[in-house]
């Protein structure tokens, strides 16, 4: 299911992504202030729709499982919690 | 094929032999980033990635990176895995000018943080990247 530019970077930041405003918005993730290794990226300018192709890469970049968990990740039905808990069964924390 | 062989040179090549074969246009052999048996069993084509420029200056990783270059819809993927460096782009050499600039931004990355500013999958990524790009 598509995504919207505009609620992954608002999920993303709420969730305290470190943002790196360069060509890209490069979204980081740290946990207790140490880099995660997990990043995703948009790129600037007006809203615009995410396909699955591209959303299945984030879920690379963001070390997921699925597409649907990056979109949990994004319109908060996936708390941070619950992320950081994949990202150890995962050997990404 | 040597380490002087700037991406720009072969990538003409690379992508015509990829066209004419739909397959691995090169041995992926010694390059970072690749398991040549699951690249050969996925058919995907692998360019190598000899040198970035970063901050103005052209830095050679200590063995040539590995591209795994796939489409899927309308974006060319260009990934390693091993570096956990993704990038996409409405064309090949959009994704793998894509690939350059984020592989860039996470070497100087890397290079900035201390061990003791990384866990888990960042601390591997870092051992990683320190390694092929020392």
């Amino acid at each position: 299911m598509p995504l919207r530019k505009r609620l992954v970077e608002q999920g993303l930041r709420n969730k305290g992504f470190v943002v790196d405003q360069g060509k890209d918005l490069k979204f980081r993730y740290f946990h207790q202030g140490r880099y995660t290794g997990c990043w995703t990226k948009v790129s600037h300018g007006s809203d615009y729709e995410i396909g699955d192709n591209l959303l299945g890469q984030m879920k690379k970049q963001l070390g997921l499982r699925s597409s649907r968990e990056v979109q949990g990740l994004c319109d908060c039905t996936l708390s941070l919690d619950r992320y950081n808990e994949i990202l150890r069964e995962l050997g990404h924390l | 094929m040597n380490g002087t062989i700037c991406l720009d040179e072969i990538r003409p090549w690379v992508l015509e032999k990829y066209e004419q074969t739909c397959r691995p246009a090169m041995s992926a052999r010694g390059f970072c980033g690749t398991q040549e048996d699951d690249l050969a069993q996925m058919g995907e084509p692998v360019i190598p990635l000899w040198d970035l420029e970063i901050d103005g200056r052209v830095v050679r990783p200590a063995v040539p990176i590995a591209i795994r270059l796939r489409k899927d819809g309308d974006l060319f993927f260009a990934e390693n895995d091993s570096l956990a460096v993704y990038a996409s782009g409405a064309s090949r050499e959009e994704a793998i000018e894509d690939f350059r600039q984020t592989a860039a931004f996470f070497v100087r990355e890397f290079h900035s943080l201390g061990p003791d500013q990384v866990m888990g999958r960042g601390s591997r990524l870092r051992e990683q990247f320190l390694k092929v790009f020392p």
